[in-house]
């Protein structure tokens, strides 16, 4: 076995947490269920590690083996990467029938038109994704195992996951492989990035919790847990007030749980107006500024904002349309024209 | 309105807050500089001071502390110091305290002083502690390696060297890079030697809008970075931090038409200035920033965490920055 | 004491005879004819009512059943067109111009006659601040499958605000053809494409669940499932599997397939070659769960014969 296969295994299998080391040699199948009961998973993980090289090596394996183990821990752990959404424009109108066959045939003949050193592994899982994992080489260099490329596609969709390799001259012709596999025109980014894979697929696949009015918003369970001795009228309003914040939150997040994006970043290049009770003089070119917002779980954040009285309610659709516009990166500049309060974004 | 030169908006005297002032540290009108309470203008002001000496203590991150005054102190025996410190640090690690301390190495202790750093002739001479290894499996060949490093100085700190004994120094300002065991270590030789007590420094976010527009107002050359400014916002049930980074220059327009008073800045004028960045806010996002805590201000003079952490990024502004945070820790001492 | 008063019945019946012989035998059998002729006519008119009444109870526990099932008919109906109250009572969208108004009236009694017309046919909506929301549910064979959304703006003029149908369902270009021209023709066409992907997917989910011991691995298909590629035998209890399928669904508004290729493993059996036409036949006309039972009995026999 090369010794590079045996060390990209070794250092696969310690990425692992130990106690899901053996669920994940079973899912890749290339150690006979005789070979994995003779591990010893109670050793430290260095020695657990040697141990699996040692048997892979008497099953003599190679780069496309080891690379598949890859592609399953990868899927047990997509969090690990960054992801970012692109979306494929066709011209036509028709509706073909995606061959997987035939796609993975033209991907692979793509890139290995260009490049001879390039590594191709498919999987395809259970929800019609297929994750495909490629690492670089170039004309004289062998690929580069550690610097890989991901890609998540759901056949028949225009919207494909790319974790891109710290390569960044391969995108490109990644991008150009996934048009000519799919049958697509062109490919953009769309602005869309997150560490959470399955949150990107709920905004680009708009599976996430929107209200549809089809049915009666049920009334508002009250508690009532204020004091006797306030003035009633102000409680009233001020209940009114909670109630209001909670059917506009409500309206615009919607009642289920947001996904899970874990940044947002809006380039700002707009007038700034002062307030008139400030005494500042109106300064007349675009006020250039970068606002990012970071949280480990940011629509769950901006949703309890107007609730804990930090924000207004409704908050603002610069913040709110992010899953709607499917991207948390935006330049803002300043509408020419009617309404002096919006903004645009291209 | 009245206004009363460098008085330090601290807590206590919040209720007077639009009333304090202090005059501008740097950037303009340079003929001022200095105290307002009537003293010599310092010797050296911080185009004076050699950027060469003191280029080692930029672009690294400094914890600051307070420390009360120093008793017996004498600069003249600096070398004994060391001498001492090193084998206090010897000892502890006998004892086993002296966490991460590799059991191979050799601590080499040395005390120097940094004259330039100094704001008046009041002031005393900042001084250097820096800690090395040195591996004692082959001293002769290995390379001395920087482990640690933390300096005391007292920048403009006239309210309090005028005010104590003769037998006291005063270096109020204490600060730190590198692993926090040693700040451990060699407080506790400090506080044992000269009587003196150390406390952790943090930057109030009412201090932090004075930098952030301090700071701003500064002249820096073209392709500076921007002001940044981190809030955390409390009490949610995910954590959510902001960064608003105002360009450079659009940042110092905004300033310059905020500033009004010559000579001096005012509260007034800062909090004007943090809420017409509020309100700019306000108008996109619909959020109070007014309502979160600011944690963070950066921009091309140095960054500063309310944690108590501060980074230095110009040499020319170095004295000026110090100057406001040996304010700060004569305020935490008295 | 059970067995007494009959008894007593009949030593009472018999001094009556007795008494009736002084007017002579004869009569007094007449009579006793004409008693049991009597007593025979009222037991079989009790037979009969009680045939009757088991009759009539079945009939009862018959229409009690029918009742049951159109109930939950209806619930169900009334949970899918919960919107269709919501029409009435949901206020008019502010407007400003009495102009407006008007034109709105009459948008709304349009959207209203459009609801009442879609009642039945598993779309429903509701008027929204901004438009119409309206609810498409999918069903096959009578199992309600998804239901998909759709957020109408009315203003100036109808666009898709929002939506939960599936990114590859041609939503866009369904709405470029007939949005703003035949909203209905919209709706239809648009539950049409979604009732048969959700029914393509719902046969190649019955098809792996229920026969998964006679595909070889798990169905190849895609995310319209318009296109399904599998390997099959014909009884479970084979470990090879010569038989392969690809069905092609060409019309994306039915759930059968326009083309079904079944080929057979060149070493297997002739009889087996010979019955790919009949099996591709099957898979054209039938759904693919049931096309798997009517293909598999006739071949058990011919694997049990030899």
């Amino acid at each position: 076995m090369d010794e590079t296969v045996a060390e990209y295994i070794r250092r696969t299998v310690l990425k692992i947490p130990r106690d899901e080391i053996k669920s994940m040699l079973q899912t890749w199948g290339f150690l006979s269920e005789t070979q994995l009961q003779t591990l010893n998973f109670h050793q430290t993980k260095d020695n657990i590690s040697q141990d699996v090289v040692q048997l892979c090596e008497d099953n003599s394996a190679d780069i496309k083996q080891a690379a598949v183990l890859d592609i399953i821990y990868n899927h047990i752990y997509p969090n690990k990467r960054i992801w970012s959404v692109y979306q494929m424009n066709k011209t036509g109108e028709e509706t073909d029938f995606f061959d997987l066959t035939d796609f993975k045939k033209k991907f692979k003949r793509r890139l290995q038109s260009a490049l001879k050193n390039v590594t191709i592994n498919f999987r395809e899982y259970e929800d019609n994704a297929i994750w495909i994992r490629i690492a670089w080489g170039t004309p004289y260099k062998k690929p580069n195992q550690y610097k890989t490329s991901y890609v998540v596609y759901h056949s028949q969709t225009p919207y494909v996951f790319i974790s891109a390799s710290v390569l960044r001259s391969t995108l490109p012709l990644l991008c150009q492989a996934l048009v000519v596999a799919s049958n697509y025109h062109d490919i953009r980014e769309m602005e869309l990035r997150s560490h959470c894979l399955n949150s990107l697929k709920d905004i680009a696949f708009k599976r996430y919790s929107q209200t549809f009015q089809t049915y009666y918003p049920r009334p508002l369970q009250e508690r009532n847990v204020a004091p006797e001795n306030v003035d009633l009228r102000i409680i009233q309003e001020n209940r009114s007030e909670k109630e209001r914040i909670q059917r506009v939150n409500r309206e615009v997040f919607g009642d289920g749980p947001q996904p899970k994006l874990e940044f947002a970043q809006y380039k700002l290049e707009t007038m700034f107006k002062s307030n008139p009770k400030m005494d500042v003089l109106d300064i007349k070119e675009p006020f250039r500024c970068l606002v990012k917002f970071s949280s480990p779980h940011l629509l769950e954040s901006l949703k309890s904002l107007a609730p804990a009285g930090l924000a207004d309610a409704p908050l603002s659709p610069l913040l709110t349309c992010i899953p709607q516009k499917a991207r948390n990166y935006f330049k803002i500049r300043e509408r020419k024209g009617f309404f002096p309060g919006s903004f645009v974004s291209p | 309105m009245e206004s009363e030169a460098r008085t330090l908006p601290s807590a206590g005297r919040l209720s007077g807050a639009a009333r304090l002032s202090r005059g501008p540290l740097f950037g303009r009108a340079h003929g001022r500089f200095g105290p307002g309470s009537g003293g010599p203008l310092p010797p050296c002001s911080q185009e004076n001071a050699d950027p060469q000496k003191t280029a080692f203590l930029l672009r690294k991150q400094w914890a600051l502390y307070s420390v009360t005054p120093l008793y017996k102190f004498s600069s003249g025996k600096l070398r004994e110091y060391a001498r001492l410190l090193g084998a206090f640090i010897a000892a502890e690690r006998h004892k086993g305290l002296a966490v991460q301390v590799g059991v191979d190495l050799d601590i080499q202790v040395t005390f120097s002083s940094l004259p330039d750093l100094k704001g008046s002739e009041q002031d005393h001479a900042a001084m250097l502690v820096q800690l090395s290894s040195r591996s004692s499996v082959s001293p002769k060949n290995s390379e001395e390696k920087l482990m640690w490093s933390g300096w005391f100085c007292c920048v403009s700190g006239d309210d309090l060297s005028e005010n104590v004994p003769e037998d006291f120094t005063c270096l109020p300002l204490f600060l730190a890079n590198g692993a926090e065991s040693y700040v451990a270590i060699v407080g506790s030789w400090f506080q044992k030697t000269f009587d003196c007590r150390f406390r952790r420094l943090a930057i109030s976010p009412l201090n932090l809008t004075w930098m952030a527009a301090m700071w701003t107002g500064c002249k820096v050359e073209k392709n500076a970075s921007a002001t940044e400014l981190v809030f955390s916002v409390p009490c949610l049930p995910q954590p959510l931090d902001i960064s608003y980074a105002i360009h450079p220059e659009d940042a110092k327009a905004l300033w310059d038409t905020v500033q009004k008073t010559p000579g001096e800045i005012t509260q007034e004028e800062v909090d004007l200035f943090m809420d017409c960045l509020y309100s700019h806010f306000h108008r996109h996002f619909k959020i109070h920033l007014s309502a979160t805590k600011l944690v963070k201000v950066s921009t091309a003079i140095a960054s500063a965490h309310c944690d108590g952490i501060i980074k230095f990024l110009q040499s020319k502004y170095l004295i000026g920055v110090l100057m406001l945070l040996t304010e700060l820790a004569i305020s935490q001492i008295q | 004491m059970s067995a007494f008063p009959p008894a007593r019945e009949q030593q009472r019946k018999m001094e009556e005879g007795r008494a009736y012989s002084q007017d002579g035998v004869l009569s007094h059998l007449e009579m006793l004819e004409a008693q049991a002729h009597e007593l025979a006519l009222k037991q079989e008119e009790t037979e009969q009512q009680e045939e009757k009444l088991a009759r009539l109870k079945a009939r009862v526990q018959e229409l009690r059943l029918r009742r049951d099932e159109l109930q939950a008919k209806v619930d169900l109906q009334q949970k899918r067109l919960l919107g269709k109250e919501g029409v009435v009572t949901s206020s008019a969208p502010d407007a400003a111009q009495p102009s407006d108004r008007a034109v709105l009236e009459w948008k709304m009694k349009s959207v209203q006659a459009m609801l009442q017309v879609f009642y039945l046919t598993g779309i429903s909506g509701k008027l929204t601040k901004h438009g119409v929301c309206f609810c498409i549910s999918t069903a096959y064979e009578g199992t309600y499958l998804d239901s998909y959304y759709l957020d109408l703006l009315t203003k100036p003029e109808v666009r898709i605000r929002r939506h939960s149908v599936p990114v590859f369902i041609p939503l866009e270009q369904l709405a470029k053809k007939y949005l703003q021209t035949d909203i209905k023709r919209f709706l239809s066409v648009l539950s049409d494409h979604l009732n048969a992907y959700v029914g393509r997917r719902y046969q190649a989910d019955q098809l792996q669940e229920r026969f998964s011991e006679r595909l070889e691995g798990a169905l190849q298909r895609n995310s319209l499932c318009n296109v399904l590629v599998f390997n099959y035998n014909t009884s479970g209890k084979n470990q090879t599997f010569p038989f392969s399928a690809k069905l092609l669904y060409g019309d994306l508004c039915r759930s059968l397939p326009t083309e079904a290729v079944v080929s057979c493993t060149p070493d297997a059996p002739a009889s087996l070659a010979g019955r790919t036409a009949a099996h591709s036949d099957v898979f054209r006309h039938v759904a693919l769960h049931k096309a798997f039972d009517s293909i598999s009995s006739p071949e058990e026999g011919l694997d049990r014969a030899p």
